[in-house]
């Protein structure tokens, strides 16, 4: 009686553990996955505050189809949002400002521009003192960089 | 933005911490430090946005004007800081949505979130759900395909990432609290003297931090 008991017991107990480690092994690999995947996520996430709608092709090489399809998405929900706030931009003004003035230095031959009530000659390599209004979207282009300190 | 002339200092001053300006402030300190997303600002968000555009119209009145570009420019510099102080308040809150947002759709969180924020979180929690389904989730056997639960035999959301709590957050108090139990027991007490800085578990002050009587630094 108690032999055939155990038995019973250890042949469940051989399959029972067969499927757990079965079961143990799946979820370690898929919080694995997960992880990467999701780690890789937040990046894009960032990527789409940073750089917009468009993505650098150095950057696009790396990245599987989905993760491009989640980058879209993404960043047209983020810009959907915007819109629903009032066209409130929330990608600029990333740090304090300091000051209204900010010294910049023309990375593109912009050529003559109004700045405020006169013209201005933004020429190649040509440093100016600008409203920092003014110069915010040249430097989203890449088109001008901020001269720090 | 107040500036109304002809008031004493200290009315000034009990003015100024009242103001939009403060409020949003605070609001933004809280919102930054704390791990999880509280409660949104609708009016003060709004009476920002309403103060922010009739800054700009004063601006640009002033300039057209021809007032002294010094006194053009200050106010500009004052709208700026409140712009940023604004985009980042909201930015903060949509970054915390990105990062949580099966934590924050699953639990009370969201009737803190405006209805903006909400409909962003429902779309952004739309593209993680297609995006994990397509990388990972597709792929594995039936009954561990779940997004928010390792497989089906768990009782719970268990893949769910979830903001800790437990992290340290310097605080500050206007007035004096009183004691506050560190943990469940009670074991430990500290307790609060007004305008002291403490640094302690936010899970602790959550509910003071919540009712407005600390605030996060």
């Amino acid at each position: 009686m108690q032999d055939e008991g155990l038995d019973v017991q250890s042949a469940r107990n051989a399959d029972h553990f067969g499927m757990l480690i079965h079961h143990l092994a799946l979820l370690r690999n898929k919080r694995c996955l997960m992880a990467y995947v999701h780690k890789r996520s937040e990046i894009i996430q960032s990527l789409s505050w940073k750089l917009g709608r468009v993505l650098p092709e150095e950057i696009e090489q790396k990245l599987s189809d989905p993760e491009k399809r989640y980058f879209k998405s993404h960043s047209s929900a983020l810009r959907l949002y915007m819109r629903e706030l009032g066209g409130l931009d929330l990608t600029v003004d990333m740090v304090p400002p300091k000051d209204p003035y900010i010294k910049v230095r023309v990375l593109d031959d912009i050529g003559v521009t109004a700045m405020g009530d006169r013209d201005t000659n933004l020429a190649r390599h040509s440093i100016h003192f600008l409203k920092r209004t003014d110069a915010e979207h040249y430097i989203f282009q890449g088109m001008m960089e901020e001269l720090l300190g | 933005m107040a500036n109304e002339s002809g008031i004493s200092m200290d009315d000034f001053e009990s003015l100024m911490a009242t103001s939009d300006v403060e409020l949003l402030k605070k609001a933004w300190r809280n919102e930054k430090s704390a791990p999880e997303i509280l409660q949104f600002q609708t009016s003060l968000v709004q009476r920002s946005l309403e103060q922010i555009q009739l800054m700009e119209e004063t601006i640009e009145e002033f300039s057209k004007k021809g007032f002294d570009p010094l006194i053009v420019s200050i106010y500009q510099m004052d709208l700026d800081r409140a712009q940023y102080m604004l985009r980042s308040y909201l930015r903060i809150r949509i970054q915390k949505i990105e990062k949580d947002t099966v934590h924050i759709a699953k639990t009370d969180q969201w009737d803190q979130l405006s209805k903006e924020e909400q409909n962003f979180a429902k779309r952004c929690y739309e593209n993680m759900k297609g995006y994990l389904d397509e990388s990972v989730l597709s792929k594995l056997p039936s009954g561990y395909q779940s997004d928010l639960k390792q497989s089906n035999a768990s009782e719970e959301n268990d893949m769910v990432p979830e903001p800790n709590s437990d992290t340290f957050v310097f605080c500050k108090s206007d007035s004096s609290i009183g004691a506050i139990p560190l943990d469940d027991n009670a074991d430990e007490i500290v307790d609060l003297v007004a305008d002291d800085l403490y640094v302690l578990r936010y899970k602790s002050i959550k509910p003071f931090v919540e009712n407005g009587q600390i605030d996060l630094v």
